[in-house]
């Protein structure tokens, strides 16, 4: 009989001691045991793709069968038989394809980043996040709609439908960034989806200048302020035409009597927004009586962040009360922009500023604020803050009236300037956006879309309608502060009730266009209004490509969907098409040289086009910024500067007034004058145009380079460097990081021709081909004509698998 | 005889740790005590073979194969992006993941023969 052999523990210890190593996350490194184990880690992950397979999930609880069509291009048709089990269908299908995305976007709303990634920089984003109030309103908010039976309801199907795929998760065939990442997807909650809601209308109202707008004020005078800050510029093309009769002009801005040196902090630095104001949309609608159809039709790309998974899901939605088609967001019940048998909508942000901070005048005990003479208890609460390394950070937050004290001495998050100040925030308060949407994707005229967007609170945005019977329309939604005049571009005094706008302006006076005369409608982050709209608004509007739009839309007859593709892609940006003339007739011909004067030559045949193969995009575009440079070098001298004047006021500026004292360039002895400037300003731009043509390729696709990123940023999973026409400013408005996340044409009639892109792919696992199987296309102005079934039999005859959910 | 042994060793190991893809419901390392009791059973037996080796060279072999199995029908997308996370690629990875399966199974084996003297 054989004995134990203590010797051999050794090797016994040494396993142990391997298999809990790299069971677990060490040093940042994903548990290896796990994640390259072939059974169950990462390369699991590829195989049997769900969109390639037909399903029978018997798991699924729904009160009847529902057959889910996926066609070719992947895109989920759901045919259920009662509202229940559409939308929890919705959640299911959305979890399926894009779990982790969902999941990430509630973490990072809620603030709860820390949790799962151990960084400082993520956890001074979580305590900002808290203390905007965000999560607070997203509380509120879920109360609120908890009243709301009926959307309750479809909240609740949404979040089962979620939690029934989550359940049937194991280590195996969960996301591949919950391996990398090293933890574990939780139940989905109504307040989940909430707070992705809450994170979208943080993104599109996030955006706001008071701090820089004050200083400025203060040091350059009312005058100068409203002629480089104005409210409007001379051209533009509001949404809603000019009224005949003038009620009030919002032309000039005047210095609040409360805003001076004592009032202001001295704090001198410049005074960065964490939010893109560039975010934005295009979206047009052309009455029948222009197109050769005769039927309307819609077109819409919004601008986001591009990112993969791409931040829109493709679906069609459709149960005895509803049959709709277009984008939905991930974490968020029913269709975002889409069509359905009898209308089509789309969204722009609205722009208007609706965040504002009133400063405090809090006393020594830290405990209480001045209000109307009174002192008031400031509100206080704990919040706590799970990290990922175990520790937990407890942060005290105060509130007054306004809203809560974001930054104050013990949280200051380089925005020192705004340090005891409470913040007021559109998105703080109630209000059931999902009943909206909801009610959207079921409406079948104007009257029912109408009603179904009049409870929509934020962001703020401007909604585009097209019908079949012929109805054309649009509406500046949301709620929206009534304001003195001025108020809100400025920091606010907190002591005093009268600066809280008590009143929204009534549904009935939102900047609102129904079938008008000039047969078209445009939205793009524009003014809603021309300067006589009854109450003062204010906010961070883009005049560039509504310009465009109505450049080309005025005078179309036969428009076609065909016409409305080129137009999305359209690269011109219309003030430098516009201002290129002026600007080459103001060069001193005398001051330059003949390769100068080739390259100008070559410029004045320039259309003002940001197309890749273009070779004088790029020309122009150093030339203005050199103008731009030297016309305000003065701001520069400003330790808080932050941002020149629009392109739009200088170029107003050069044609109106060349020899203004901002055009003198302060650091030299001479005047100069608009002409100077320009002429300087393009020897400069050839010089360095030439060096970048002798490194190589000049042409603007080269230089205009297209990131697309995973959203943990990580460069395997994105996609980087991708050459793409466009500018921020022409209708195809392209940047860096940015762009348009979803292109939408809509023909409408008994038989709508549609058609649709989004850079990205349908499914969220990086090892699916579907992953970013749209890149390509989209990158060559591509677009997928897309499917309403009428019935699931039409929609058999085009699907390639059938998932089933009983 | 020894030769034998040693391959029906191998083949017995390459067995064992291709049953957790159908014992996903235990901890993942499971297959470690599996092959433990059979390296307790060679001993018994008296087979005289190099456990640590045998082992190794399954567990190595298993692991790469099966991940370069998976990975391939389904055109290789997977470890070809998750390779851009780490240093050399795809190739690292794959013998990242045939020494971890090697290590494994290799000190699992060699420990349950020397179980016992």
């Amino acid at each position: 009989m054989k004995k134990f052999n203590p010797d051999s523990l050794f090797a016994s210890l040494v396993l142990f001691t391997l298999i809990y190593a790299i069971s677990n996350s060490i040093f940042g490194i994903p548990p290896i045991g796990k994640v390259l184990n072939p059974f169950i880690g990462v390369v699991q992950n590829s195989s049997n793709d769900c969109l390639d397979m037909n399903l029978v999930d018997t798991k699924c609880n729904t009160r009847d069968s529902v057959e889910i069509l996926i066609d070719k291009r992947k895109v989920p048709h759901i045919f259920a038989k009662n509202t229940h089990d559409l939308y929890f269908s919705q959640g299911y299908v959305t979890a399926r394809l894009r779990l982790w995305q969902m999941d990430f976007f509630s973490y990072l709303a809620a603030g709860r980043l820390s949790e799962i990634i151990d960084n400082p920089v993520l956890l001074k984003q979580d305590r900002t996040q808290r203390r905007t109030g965000i999560v607070d309103a997203a509380r509120k908010t879920l109360a609120f709609i908890k009243k709301d039976k009926e959307i309750w309801d479809i909240l609740s199907s949404y979040t089962e439908g979620i939690n029934a795929y989550i359940d049937q998760l194991n280590y195996k065939n969960m996301p591949l960034e919950y391996k990398i990442l090293n933890y574990s997807p939780e139940r989905w909650t109504n307040l989940k989806s909430v707070l992705i809601l809450k994170l979208f209308s943080s993104t599109l109202s996030g955006y706001e200048t008071d701090v820089y707008m004050s200083k400025l004020m203060l040091a350059l005078g009312e005058k100068d302020f409203n002629l480089l800050f104005p409210e409007y510029i001379n051209v533009f093309s509001p949404l809603i035409p000019k009224k005949e009769e003038q009620i009030r002009t919002n032309k000039f801005v005047h210095k609040p009597d409360y805003l001076n040196y004592n009032f202001l902090t001295s704090f001198n630095k410049p005074t960065f927004n964490d939010y893109n104001p560039k975010l934005g949309s295009n979206s047009w609608v052309v009455a029948a009586s222009l197109t050769k159809s005769g039927y309307p039709i819609l077109a819409n790309d919004p601008h986001l962040e591009l990112s993969l998974p791409c931040f829109w899901l493709e679906m069609q939605l459709k149960a005895p009360d509803i049959n709709t088609y277009g984008v939905s967001i991930p974490g968020a019940p029913s269709i975002i922009i889409g069509y359905n048998d009898k209308i089509s909508w789309g969204i722009t942000n609205g722009a208007d500023d609706n965040k504002d901070w009133y400063k405090l005048q809090i006393n020594e005990s830290k405990k209480e604020y001045l209000f109307d003479g009174e002192w008031k208890k400031l509100k206080v609460r704990l919040d706590t803050i799970k990290q990922r390394n175990g520790l937990v950070l407890i942060d005290t937050i105060y509130e007054s009236i306004h809203g809560p004290i974001v930054y104050d001495r013990n949280f200051t998050a380089d925005h020192i300037e705004l340090s005891g100040y409470a913040l007021k925030w559109g998105l703080h308060e109630p209000s059931n956006e999902f009943r909206s949407f909801v009610m959207v994707n079921r409406a079948l005229n104007y009257n029912e879309f109408k009603s179904a967007i009049s409870g929509f609170g934020t962001p703020i945005l401007n909604f585009t309608f097209a019908s079949d019977d012929g109805t054309i329309g649009a509406i500046h939604q949301g709620k929206i502060p009534k304001k003195m005049d001025g108020q809100g571009r400025f920091l606010m005094d907190g002591t005093i009730s009268s600066l809280i706008p008590k009143q929204f302006i009534e549904q009935d006076d939102l900047p609102n266009i129904i079938n008008p005369k000039k047969g078209y409608i445009v939205s793009a982050n524009q003014h809603p209004t021309d300067e006589d709209y009854k109450y003062y608004y204010n906010g961070y509007y883009s005049e560039e490509r509504a310009n465009r739009i109505n450049e080309i839309l005025n005078g179309a007859i036969n428009y076609s969907v065909e016409d409305a593709m080129k137009m999305q892609l359209d690269n011109v940006v219309f003030s430098a098409k516009h201002s290129i003339c002026a600007l080459i007739g103001m060069v001193d011909l005398e001051k330059i040289d003949e390769r100068h004067r080739f390259l100008l030559n070559k410029l004045s045949n320039w259309d003002g086009s940001y197309s890749s193969e273009d070779k004088y995009a790029k020309l122009f575009d150093l030339w203005l910024s050199k103008i731009e440079l030297s016309t305000w070098e003065e701001f520069k001298q400003y330790p808080f500067f932050a941002g020149y004047p629009s392109r739009g006021v200088l170029l107003n500026l050069i044609q109106e007034d060349q020899d203004n004292k901002f055009f003198d360039n302060i650091f030299t002895n001479e005047r100069e004058n608009a002409r100077d400037i320009i002429t300087i300003s393009f020897r400069e731009a050839v010089t360095e145009y030439k060096s970048l043509n002798a490194e190589g390729n000049i042409s603007w696709g080269n230089l205009n380079k297209v990131d697309v990123l995973h959203m943990t940023k990580l460069p395997a999973f994105s996609k980087k460097g991708i050459e793409l026409s466009g500018n921020p400013n022409s209708i195809n408005a392209m940047s860096k990081n940015w762009g348009p996340s979803w292109r939408m044409i809509v023909e409408m009639g008994p038989s709508k021709k549609a058609y649709g892109i989004y850079p990205g792919g349908q499914s969220g696992n990086i090892g699916s081909k579907y992953y970013d199987n749209f890149l390509d296309d989209w990158q060559t102005g591509k677009f997928y004509e897309l499917f309403l079934f009428k019935s699931k039999e039409e929609a058999r005859k085009e699907a390639t698998n059938n998932w089933l959910l009983l | 005889m020894k030769s034998k042994y040693t391959s029906i060793s191998i083949a017995i190991t390459v067995m064992l740790i291709f049953s957790m893809n159908y014992l996903t419901f235990l901890p993942w390392w499971s297959f470690c005590i599996l092959i433990f009791f059979f390296g307790v059973y060679t001993s018994y037996k008296k087979w005289f073979i190099h456990c640590f080796i045998i082992g190794f060279f399954a567990g190595f072999l298993t692991w790469i194969c099966s991940n370069l199995y998976y990975d391939f029908s389904n055109n290789g997308l997977i470890l070809n992006r998750i390779g851009g996370l780490v240093p050399g690629g795809k190739l690292i990875l794959l013998f990242l993941s045939g020494l971890t399966g090697g290590l494994l199974s290799g000190l699992s084996f060699y420990g349950g023969s020397k179980i016992l003297k």
